[in-house]
């Protein structure tokens, strides 16, 4: 994986919200983490965990308090809005709600052709021409592409945003739930559209979901988050077989398998998600962890990678 | 006790009127419940799962829904089709309780957990308020609820969604209720609280042998929860039988292409296998099958006649031409 190139790399992010007075939520609290060529990371973890602010950070359509972001070696902070818009040619992103997501008021083929306008690529015919090209690649039929998005179901309108993303041939898409709002049957065809365009087009993906059955489907390599912090990261199969952090291992577990043979040996979590605004001292698991120790309850654990490239940051591993 | 039928539910038929037309959201459908029996009813967004249950309530009508004249709903050999609202008001909460899908706007967000647990109790039951507040709290320790004294006196918005979820299925419970429908009930949750929250209807159904029906769009979900199952599919039971015979020998094309595209978390696969196409628009009258557009078996019968529902050997039940020749019987039409 490492004699890969880096095309991503975020580097002790950290995403600060002002609350009430003097409240801080801290969403997310240095994080850091590499995205190769044509990789897909999965990025895990349950609601309020902070992942999909990171997913927006890295795009800078938040901006971080503090971190650096460098895309091919080039910091992204401290790039005016002018250079980032530039930028987002290379960088797109899918949002979880395909009916919000797109603009009611433009037919497919305008929303489609949306980026190629504003990054004023090609003549006319040419973004006419790749559009449509784009739509077929994506499943349409030359009669849909004038049709407007109440007209689509969700499967077919998250086909379109899909679309949308790669229209400017971007080398690097933030995909935020894309599949959570759709229906099993439509989720699959969303998912292989979106592995085969990561395989034709050598295009990275960060998936971020709460699904873990449908991250493991897609991903390289995997990332769990909890309350903000990067609790592990490993490739696939590596994770799924060998969760070193006790919170990995027990939300693993928790997944229902559609299997009535497969038992599976739960580790159940006691409790509750604690709140972002008051998180736990030191490791931040440790309200919820059956191995917490004093030291987890005073000192952060460091996040450390073994020689294979399996990180964790847990006192006991 | 074992085996005593608690609700039989016959040839439901649930439609809406829109500006489109005639919408059947339920299509006659048929099962019953024994006492202790988790039914899972698993289907897509759209395939009438809500509605049915909503119909079983006899709440639909406030959402503009109709139930057609010949179905049946039997709630201990009583009809419940017929009975005034007076009377409904009676049953629901005592004889049959609801959970809901979105934990966190089934609560009144202006009165304190305890004030709606016991408005609920005193209604059914002959306690006092006193009384009443002690029960309450006697089902949110049963449902594992942490500092449950502090609890009661808190307000919705002070809870967590699973903790939320763990009080209105205390509330649901409070009364003894025979029958428990559960709309959803862990889809808004996280993993992990889902996790427990299965794990506690799992419990309750074994202390208190109320049966429940589980409906739910999550594979997972029922595979580890019921002991029956009804595939819906555009209003219809397409498939019912046995978890172990709908996972291990599904017979419909539908059930076949659903457990087909959810990714396995214990197995490596490359490429999933997806239903084409999409669920047909139901105000359009459908000729023959409601699978059959989207069908990769079709044969020449399934354009012309919708399939009854055929019975196979092992008391598996399946809507699909492809099972006549096998089929033991018809059960219905």
């Amino acid at each position: 994986m490492s004699d890969e190139k880096v095309l991503l790399q975020a580097n002790h992010i950290k995403k600060y919200f002002q609350g009430q007075g003097r409240n801080v939520v801290k969403a997310v609290d240095d994080v850091s983490l590499t995205l190769h060529q044509g990789e897909t990371l999965g990025l895990v973890g349950e609601s309020g965990c902070g992942k999909s602010t990171l997913g927006r950070t890295l795009l800078r359509l938040l901006e971080p308090t503090e971190g650096e972001i460098l895309y091919n070696g080039q910091n992204l902070i401290g790039l005016s809005r002018k250079e980032m818009r530039l930028m987002r040619q290379n960088m797109q992103m899918i949002f979880q709600n395909p009916y919000s997501s797109l603009n009611p008021r433009m037919t497919v083929l305008e929303s489609v052709r949306a980026p190629l306008d504003i990054f004023k690529i090609g003549t006319k015919e040419e973004r006419f021409e790749k559009c449509r090209e784009m739509l077929k690649y994506v499943g349409f039929e030359e009669y849909q592409i004038y049709r407007y998005p109440h007209e689509f179901s969700g499967g077919q309108r998250q086909r379109i945003v899909i679309a949308r993303a790669l229209i400017s041939s971007p080398n690097f898409i933030v995909c935020d739930e894309p599949v959570s709002a759709l229906d099993v049957s439509v989720r699959a065809q969303v998912l292989n559209l979106m592995r085969d365009i990561n395989k034709q087009r050598g295009v990275a993906y960060l998936f971020i979901s709460h699904d873990l059955s449908v991250v493991k489907h897609v991903s390289d390599r995997i990332a769990v988050m909890y309350l903000g912090n990067m609790v592990e990261l490993a490739e696939c199969e590596e994770l799924y077989r060998n969760p070193k952090h006790p919170y990995t291992q027990a939300l693993l577990s928790s997944i229902p398998i559609p299997d009535p043979d497969v038992k599976v040996d739960r580790v159940p979590l006691e409790g509750d998600l604690p709140s972002p605004m008051n998180p736990p001292e030191g490791c931040r698991f440790h309200t919820r962890c059956k191995y917490a120790t004093e030291r987890c309850r005073k000192e952060r654990p460091e996040f450390k990678f073994d020689a294979n490239g399996h990180g964790v940051a847990c006192h006991l591993c | 006790m074992e085996d005593t039928v608690l609700l039989k539910v016959d040839h439901l038929r649930t439609f809406f009127k829109t500006k489109t037309g005639v919408l059947p959201a339920v299509n006659g459908v048929s099962f019953t419940l024994k006492s202790g029996e988790i039914l899972g009813v698993v289907g897509e967004s759209g395939c009438g799962k809500s509605v049915m249950s909503m119909s079983i309530l006899k709440l639909i009508e406030k959402y503009g829904g109709k139930v057609q004249e010949g179905s049946s709903i039997e709630l201990q050999g009583r009809q419940v089709l017929g009975l005034s609202e007076k009377v409904m008001c009676n049953l629901r909460g005592k004889e049959i309780a609801m959970i809901s899908q979105d934990p966190m706007t089934s609560l009144n967000p202006v009165f304190t957990v305890e004030y709606q647990m016991v408005e609920m109790i005193c209604r059914h039951t002959e306690m006092t308020k006193k009384e009443a507040s002690a029960h309450a709290l006697f089902w949110l320790k049963k449902v594992g609820i942490p500092e449950p004294e502090k609890r009661l006196k808190e307000y919705p918005h002070q809870l967590s969604g699973g903790m939320c979820q763990r009080v209105i299925i205390a509330m649901a419970l409070s009364c003894d209720p025979k029958v428990l429908i559960a709309d959803e009930p862990t889809t808004a949750l996280d993993v992990t609280v889902q996790a427990q929250i299965l794990d506690l209807l799992r419990k309750l159904r074994d202390d208190v042998n109320a049966a429940i029906i589980l409906v739910t769009h999550d594979m997972g979900v029922v595979a580890s929860m019921a002991d029956n199952i009804m595939v819906m599919y555009a209003g219809r039971a397409v498939e019912c039988g046995t978890t172990h015979q709908i996972f291990k020998a599904p017979k419909h094309p539908y059930t076949q292409g659903l457990l087909a595209s959810v990714p396995r978390m214990d197995k490596q696969e490359d490429k999933l296998y997806a239903i084409p196409g999409n669920v047909p628009n139901l105000t359009q009258k459908i000729e023959g099958c409601v699978f059959r557009e989207r069908c990769d078996q079709c044969v020449g019968k399934c354009a012309k006649e919708a399939p009854p529902q055929f019975l196979l050997d092992g008391g598996q039940k399946v809507r699909c031409w492809l099972y006549e020749q096998e089929a033991k019987e018809i059960c219905d039409e």
